[in-house]
């Protein structure tokens, strides 16, 4: 299968400014060394606990971001990343994490979802305004929605309105900032279905941002878990979930609460012993300057973040 | 033991009766019917039931085009933006009364001084000074004999078209400057800012009087250009900060995300969002701008005395003998500056609810 998004060594940093002529001192390294590949078609979940680049690394994709070193191709273009403009826009679309201040609450739905398209193709109201129900009926919004404003809508239906957005221009690559965070736990599952429903039906390819390891296995084929800027391990859902290998990866699957109560006090023990394990051996899993080490191939397509044997 | 299960399922279904009960009764309580479709799922026009009502208009023997059209004709009507203020402007019988006031003067002030003959009112006439309210004087005469009720109203005029100049002037400058500033920010708004500090450190009443002094025929063009000149900074900076924390949400990146360019998202998504700061701020300043004529005419740096306005009858209230016992000549002025601020005002926080859908009363 044809990779549709590369991203080889990216890294975005931003500079620390201070001293009296407000000169350059440091660098956050947000994103410092991340390559992945996601084949056509398929979703690709980034992991990671808050502040570990997993939204820069989606930006910087899309072109929010600049992009300090390394190189993003997208269907084998690259994309300049000056973080000033927005390339493809028609091609990748984007998700925001925060349906409340991701859309514009002085614009009806009509006008919000039919943004990308009159920028894009010239229509007349008419044709618009059948396009827009379209897109409406496709995330499963009532017809009469077409005039309100974004605070007549719960959280769930306000994401669906970012969603269907998203898929105006029929895009190949989305974005998913932690599409389901902002929301209600009994919101969730409505949304993520039917985002698998549209990724389905319009053969998406999807690059799924989440901290929640049960989210991401109900969502993606591929898994990438990060962490400071780095990624730690790659690998096939199945891989992550039955063999992981990295400490960090251990500790998070660990972390996923179970609704079985009969195995409450073993999972209590096995959460406890890996964060034993984590307290006492995590600094060999790191280099010198508390970066993570380099990725190392287990399988083909498994590749973790481990410390040199012996 | 089967008796006693029984009664264990009567009661509990009973319970759940009384609770399912109070539960329709409290959300019939709380919630108008009307908000109920938009945030709950479960009545019926929640989006499954929707999907499915839709399945059925598919089978019909129509198109796309045609599904389309048949949907149109049920949507509610889209609202046009004068009506929503209308309608606010209605619901909101304070603003409603100020803005009948506020035509009313502003059209008999307009109207009336088409026929008043301004020479004539300024006119010394020495045979009718300082005269009270009588039938040929409305209002009465200045220590000059001239008419106060014709100074009234060309004054009026005068006034009011300086503040709206001004304000139209200033605040249309400031905004797009500020606006332009916040969004870009780095260094074009390092620039940007710079400028407005050299003009806010300019002494902008000394340059007022020098100019007033050194120009010898000003009119309410040039006067209301050089107001403007200096106090558009204020609302360039307000609207800069604004605009800088609003550019960091979401949906501005989106916008970026979804392909339009800079000027189309700083007019149609980032400004709407400051239109009731811009409303505010343009209130304020019509307010404020009339004010600093009248103050400046008060001194005797703005219009001369051949020229009234409410600042030029305000300052015949400096004489301690017009102040206390000649209160025809300045109170009228002094009543119609309240009058004019108030209404400007009323008009100016129904606009800015209409620019919210949220604080919407209609």
């Amino acid at each position: 299968m044809k990779n549709l998004l590369e991203v080889k060594d990216l890294k975005v940093y931003y500079p620390i400014k201070g001293g009296f002529f407000n000169t350059v001192k440091d660098h956050v390294k947000a994103v410092d060394g991340v390559s992945l590949n996601i084949p056509e078609g398929t979703s690709y979940g980034l992991v990671g606990e808050s502040g570990s680049g997993k939204t820069t690394t989606g930006k910087a994709v899309i072109g929010l971001n600049h992009i300090t070193e390394g190189e993003i191709y997208f269907d084998g273009k690259a994309i300049s990343g000056s973080g000033k403009s927005v390339e493809n826009s028609q091609e990748i679309q984007m998700i925001f994490q925060d349906p409340y201040s991701s859309l514009n609450v002085r614009k009806r739905v009509f006008d919000i979802v039919s943004e990308p398209i009159r920028n894009y193709h010239k229509r007349t109201k008419n044709e618009l305004i059948a396009e827009v129900l379209d897109l409406l009926q496709k995330v499963g919004l009532p017809p009469g929605s077409l005039y309100k404003y974004p605070h007549e809508f719960s959280g769930g239906q306000r994401q669906r309105i970012g969603v269907a957005r998203a898929i105006a221009l029929n895009p190949k690559l989305i974005i998913a900032d932690e599409p389901v965070s902002a929301l209600d736990v009994s919101v969730q599952a409505q949304v993520l279905n039917f985002m698998q429903d549209i990724q389905q039906e319009l053969n998406l390819t999807m690059l799924f941002i989440a901290h929640d390891l049960g989210v991401v296995r109900h969502m993606c084929q591929h898994i990438g878990i990060m962490y400071q800027g780095r990624l730690v391990e790659e690998g096939t859902a199945e891989e992550i979930f039955n063999n992981p290998q990295h400490l960090y990866t251990k500790r998070l699957i660990a972390a996923i609460p179970d609704t079985n109560v009969d195995k409450i006090d073993e999972n209590l023990h096995i959460r406890q012993s890996v964060k034993e394990e984590y307290d006492q051996h995590f600094h060999e899993y790191l280099d010198e300057d508390g970066r993570a080490l380099p990725l190392i191939n287990i399988t083909a397509t498994h590749k973790a973040a481990l410390p040199a044997k012996g | 033991m089967v008796n006693e299960r029984d009664d264990k399922k009567r009661l509990d279904e009973e319970e759940n009766n009384t609770y399912k009960f109070n539960e329709e009764n409290e959300n019939n309580a709380h919630t108008p019917p009307e908000q109920r479709d938009a945030y709950s799922l479960d009545n019926k026009d929640s989006s499954e039931s929707k999907t499915l009502d839709m399945s059925v208009k598919a089978d019909l023997p129509h198109g796309a085009a045609g599904h389309g059209a048949l949907d149109m004709k049920n949507l509610p009507r889209s609202k046009p933006g004068w009506k929503i203020i209308f309608e606010e402007l209605v619901s909101d019988k304070l603003a409603l009364f100020s803005l009948i006031i506020l035509v009313i003067i502003t059209s008999y002030v307009f109207g009336l001084t088409m026929f008043l003959n301004q020479a004539a009112i300024v006119k010394v006439d020495l045979f009718a000074i300082n005269q009270p309210p009588n039938d040929d004087f409305r209002l009465g005469t200045d220590y000059g004999g001239r008419d106060i009720f014709g100074q009234l109203i060309i004054g009026t005029r005068n006034s009011l078209a300086i503040g709206f100049l001004v304000t139209a002037i200033s605040v249309g400058f400031g905004i797009v400057y500020g606006v332009v500033s916040g969004y870009f920010g780095g260094q074009i708004d390092n620039g940007m800012m710079r400028i407005v500090d050299f003009f806010m450190v300019l002494p902008f009443l000394m340059i007022i009087v020098v100019f007033v002094t050194i120009v010898p025929s000003y009119d309410i063009w040039t006067f209301s250009l050089i107001m403007a000149a200096f106090l558009w900074t204020g609302t360039a900076r307000l609207i800069r900060s604004v605009a800088m924390q609003e550019k960091e949400l979401d949906y501005i990146n989106a916008s970026r995300t979804l392909g339009s360019s800079n000027i189309k998202i700083i007019f149609t998504q980032l400004m709407p969002n400051l239109v009731g700061l811009i409303i505010v701020n343009g209130t304020l300043s019509l307010a404020a701008n009339i004010g600093i004529e009248s103050g400046l005419s008060f001194i005797g740096f703005g219009f001369p005395e051949n020229t009234p306005s409410l600042g030029t009858l305000m300052a015949y209230a400096i004489q301690t003998q017009t102040l206390q016992n000649r209160w025809w000549i300045w109170a009228p002025a002094a009543i119609l500056i309240l009058i004019l601020m108030l209404c400007v005002r009323n008009i100016g926080e129904a606009f800015r609810r209409a620019g919210d859908a949220r604080q919407r009363n209609a």
